[in-house]
């Protein structure tokens, strides 16, 4: 059984670069919009890991990751916040928020997936 | 890359259009933070964006503009007409950059694109006061490809004691283990001391440490950048411990307790005590209780990675090799071919002369040059392996191109041949793989029908047989079909239709020249020239080669090479006084001729020999020799094309094992004469290439009688 | 995915599934009620197909509980090829116990039959 990952971004090129990366070295995609979009899809599912971008309308990064950890199926999932080199402290923040990992763009498919493995083996 | 890129494209319009609307409308609502809100992230996603699929010139100047509003939005800066309108030209500039890219022209990077930049950096500097240092946490972001460091493995000792809550970032601390042991050679010890009993557990919490050993040529920053999610979760040290002096045995067998004081676990005094007592210290330790049994377990790791770094060590030493050129070699094996000469010559004067030091000092030589001999051979030698693995790739894409399912198995790849055998050997190989491939291995559904696995199976084995090496191509698939080969042959006129063959035989036909069996032309085995081309190849290599088959089971093709073309098996054979060498490699048996059994023959060519009718020719004839043949000369029987040809002689004189020297330019059109060698009283004698004499007897034959065989 | 047998020689505690840190508070409260009520505990966790961190714990947990208490608690039928997995990833499995005179009774002496 492949390994479900459950992506959120607002931006559809970096979605379809994230998708395809992470769908061709075999795990399952679940794409998401933004945070309330990502939340909706989460409900019920098995997600084996979250990648989700920091800004986002409607619900952003952190705010994704801390309704997220509320969730008892959620407590212990990796997830990896998408930031940009200026957001240091953003990063922190996410930490702070139960995120498990950071990967900095722009970033290349194999660092994806590097991270990807580095977090759910 | 290129579909992202253009996906990013359409997004950057579709971004710019939405900031263009944004910004003018904010210019009305300059407070409205929702406006804000989605100016600062259009620009933030194109900045993410066009940093990720190479835009970077765009990414430099929305960077810029990005802080700008980040600053906006933390309430730090007012919205003024001013910022509207140089943020509305930062955007023409972007499209243009964007269009640009899409005509496909390099952009240089426009003046107005770096003033706008500048504008707004000077714009964050007078509100900042000072440029903040911002990547102070940046420095180090995992990396998926960390460079080895340069030179020796180092020793660490890593001690890494994650937070007790580290569950809760979704932290699986196993993972980073695994990572630090695909780091090098490394000993994991958990430091479970901790764990409290179940009144007290909170089961989702992390109560243990580890202490690891690892011997890695990484540096200690690729190991930090394993644990760089989690660095301020957890208390992680990392010592280099790798002992420099190069004083090998004082550390390496550091006995157990000495690990103890150095790591501080146990006090020198202490020690002393424990060592005068005389049990096993690591016992005596615990039960005294000086030292938890988990230390000693720990240092008992580091003991034994030590062991382990050292042994592994000269496992390397041992296999420290150098380069040369191949040209040397040969020149060396030249060398020790004529070294070889002189030394029987040596040999022969010294039997004559029946001096007893002289004998003494001639076998000595020999002695030493027969080691000298194999010596320098072996270097020649390479594990056929790495032909082997060439052929993986070709069995995959060929039966994919053929939808079929055929895997390769190797065995023997450690064999070692002579260089230039596993030079010469792999086109033969190759042909002979693509026709398992093509001819042998059945379609799946066909196998499937035939109660076979769909995936067929081609064996490519190496072994060692005495001074030849077997190599072996083994299919399972359909198998030779004996019936349409001889109809195939006779219908190509390559035997006469009442021919009777045995099995062995009838197999050998598919290796003459113009005969295929595919019932199709492929572009994988090509027009039925592989198999003829094949067994040239293989000839070449002093090499024969055997086919069997069996119907629906799959055939094996054996290849029997000698270990090098340096030397070869020769039987040394005499024609009033001139000397040849016929490779051992096709010789059967030797028996004689008298002229009784010639007589008996009528004049034909032909021997009875063992039952068997046999042809054979006469060397004085072929190298026309002008004197009288003996009373009783000698055949030597060989199996040339799978056919038995009889070579008839003077006398056969023995086994020669003898270094080939090539003929030079001079004879290069002599087909009959493979090479010369130098015998021990400096005669010479020429290497036969008994398969061409063959060919040139049935061709003079053919001119002289017309189209009839032997 | 708790099963639990009363004999004559001790209660049997069988668990089966996955015992990752979903389930590790479920695990910890039938491991403390069970060893509070047996003198002799025989743990099978033959049918455990997953094992993570904390299942290593709180076998640990247990058995130190049990040792304090001056109880037994014993591995029926040897442990999964899931746990002793997770075990050599995470370094558990040693040559020693943790209690020096009690060693032997380490659940992580594993002798190597299947090697690394």
């Amino acid at each position: 059984m492949s390994k479900v990952i459950l992506t959120a971004d607002d931006s559809a090129s970096v979605r379809q670069m994230v998708s395809f990366t992470i769908r061709d070295a075999g795990y399952e995609v679940i794409e998401a919009v933004d945070g309330r979009d990502a939340l909706a899809k989460a409900a019920g599912q098995t997600i084996h890991m979250v990648l989700t971008d920091l800004n986002m309308p409607n619900l952003d990064g952190i705010g994704l990751i801390r309704e997220l950890r509320a969730l008892p199926a959620f407590k212990f999932i990796p997830i990896i916040l998408l930031t940009t080199e200026s957001q240091a402290e953003k990063k922190m923040e996410g930490k702070a928020a139960g995120a498990t990992g950071w990967i900095v763009k722009p970033f290349k498919p194999e660092q994806l997936l590097a991270v990807i493995r580095k977090v759910i083996g | 890359m290129d579909k992202f890129r253009e996906a990013f494209r359409e997004e950057a319009h579709e971004l710019l259009a939405e900031l263009e609307t944004s910004l003018l409308e904010l210019e009305k609502e300059p407070g409205d933070e929702d406006l804000i809100g989605r100016v600062f992230r259009a620009m933030h996603t194109l900045k993410g964006s066009s940093g990720m699929f190479g835009f970077d010139d765009i990414k430099k100047l929305t960077h810029d503009i990005e802080n700008v509003y980040d600053m906006v939005r933390s309430g730090k800066m007012a919205v003024n007409s001013a910022l509207i309108d140089m943020t509305l030209r930062a955007c023409d500039e972007v499209k243009k950059m964007v269009e640009a890219e899409e005509d496909g022209e390099a952009v240089p990077e426009s003046e107005a694109a770096l003033a706008i930049s500048g504008a707004f950096r000077s714009l964050l500097e007078d509100f900042r006061g000072e440029a903040k240092p911002e990547a102070a946490h940046d420095g180090r972001v995992p990396r998926a490809d960390e460079e080895k460091k340069e030179g020796n493995a180092h020793t660490y000792r890593i001690s890494f004691r994650p937070a007790a809550d580290i569950f809760l970032s979704g932290t699986n601390p196993l993972l980073l283990l695994n990572e630090v042991r695909d780091l090098g050679l490394c000993d994991i010890v958990a430091r479970t001391e901790q764990i409290p009993s179940l009144n007290e557990i909170d089961p989702e919490a992390c109560y243990t440490g580890w202490e690891v050993m690892l011997t890695s040529e990484h540096d200690i920053n690729a190991i930090r950048d394993i644990f760089i999610f989690v660095e301020d979760q957890c208390t992680l040290d990392i010592e280099d411990i790798t002992d420099d002096s190069g004083d090998e045995e004082a550390r390496e067998d550091r006995k157990l307790g000495e690990i103890l004081v150095k790591r501080g676990d146990i006090s020198e005094p202490d020690l002393r005590k424990i060592l005068d007592s005389h049990k096993k210290i690591g016992e005596i330790l615990v039960e005294s209780g000086v030292v938890g049994a988990e230390k000693v377990e720990i240092a008992l790791a580091e003991q034994k990675h030590v062991r382990e770094v050292k042994q592994r060590k000269q496992v390397v030493e041992a296999a420290a090799s150098i380069r040369v050129p191949a040209e040397k070699l040969d020149r060396l094996v030249n060398m020790v071919g004529e070294l070889v000469t002189v030394q029987s010559r040596l040999s022969q004067i010294s039997t004559q002369r029946n001096d007893p030091l002289l004998i003494q000092v001639a076998e000595e030589v020999e002695r030493l040059m027969a080691d000298l001999r194999d010596n320098t051979m072996s270097i020649r030698m390479l594990a056929i392996g790495s032909t082997f693995s060439r052929f993986e790739r070709l069995v995959r894409d060929l039966s994919a191109e053929l939808g079929k399912d055929i895997v390769l198995k190797t065995e023997g790849a450690e064999t070692e041949l002579d260089k230039t055998v596993i030079e010469k050997l792999n086109d033969p190989l190759v042909h002979l793989i693509r026709n398992c491939i093509d001819h042998g291995i059945e379609a799946p559904a066909v196998r499937e029908a035939a109660g076979k696995p769909r995936q067929g199976t081609v064996l490519l084995a190496a072994e060692h047989a005495g001074a030849h090496v077997v190599i072996t191509i083994r299919d399972d698939g359909a198998g030779l079909d004996g019936e349409a080969i001889r109809a195939k042959a006779i219908e190509r006129g390559i035997i006469a239709p009442d021919a009777e063959l045995s099995e062995r035989e009838l197999y050998a036909l598919i290796l003459q020249p113009g005969f295929s069996t595919a019932r199709k032309v492929t572009s994988v085995s090509g027009r039925g020239v592989g198999m003829d081309v094949v067994k040239k190849g293989i000839d070449a290599l002093q090499g024969t080669i055997e086919i069997i088959s069996k119907k629906g089971k799959g055939s094996s093709i054996i290849l029997k090479l000698p270990l090098t073309l340096a030397i070869i098996d020769g039987l040394l054979v005499r024609i009033e006084e001139s000397y040849f060498i016929m490779p051992l490699s096709a010789i059967e048996e030797c028996v004689e001729l008298t002229n009784a059994d010639i007589a008996r023959a009528h004049g034909k060519c032909i021997a009875e020999i063992r039952g068997e009718i046999v042809p054979y020719l006469r060397l004085r004839d072929a190298f026309a020799f002008a004197g009288q043949r003996p009373a009783i000369e000698q055949i030597v029987t060989t199996r040339i094309n799978g056919g038995r040809v009889g070579f008839v002689v003077d006398q056969v004189i023995g086994g020669h094992q003898t270094v080939i020297k090539s003929m030079g330019q001079m004879c290069k059109d002599i087909k009959t004469v493979s090479g010369a060698t130098i015998l021990g009283d400096g005669t010479v004698a020429l290497i036969l290439d008994l398969p061409k004499i063959v060919e040139q007897a049935e061709r003079e034959e053919a001119v002289g009688r017309n189209n009839s065989r032997y | 995915m708790f099963e639990l047998v009363e004999g004559e020689r001790g209660a049997t505690l069988t668990v089966s599934g996955e015992l990752t840190i979903q389930n590790a508070s479920v695990f910890r409260d039938a491991l403390r009620e069970w060893v509070e009520k047996s003198d002799v505990l025989h743990l099978d966790l033959g049918g455990v197909t997953d094992a993570d961190l904390t299942c290593l714990q709180l076998v640990c947990s247990a058995h130190r509980s049990m040792m304090n208490m001056k109880k037994n608690l014993n591995m029926a039928s040897g442990l999964p090829g899931s746990i002793i997995k997770t075990a050599r990833e995470a370094g558990f499995v040693r040559e020693h116990g943790c209690r020096g005179e009690e060693s032997n009774n380490c659940v992580w002496i594993i002798r190597d039959e299947v090697g690394k």
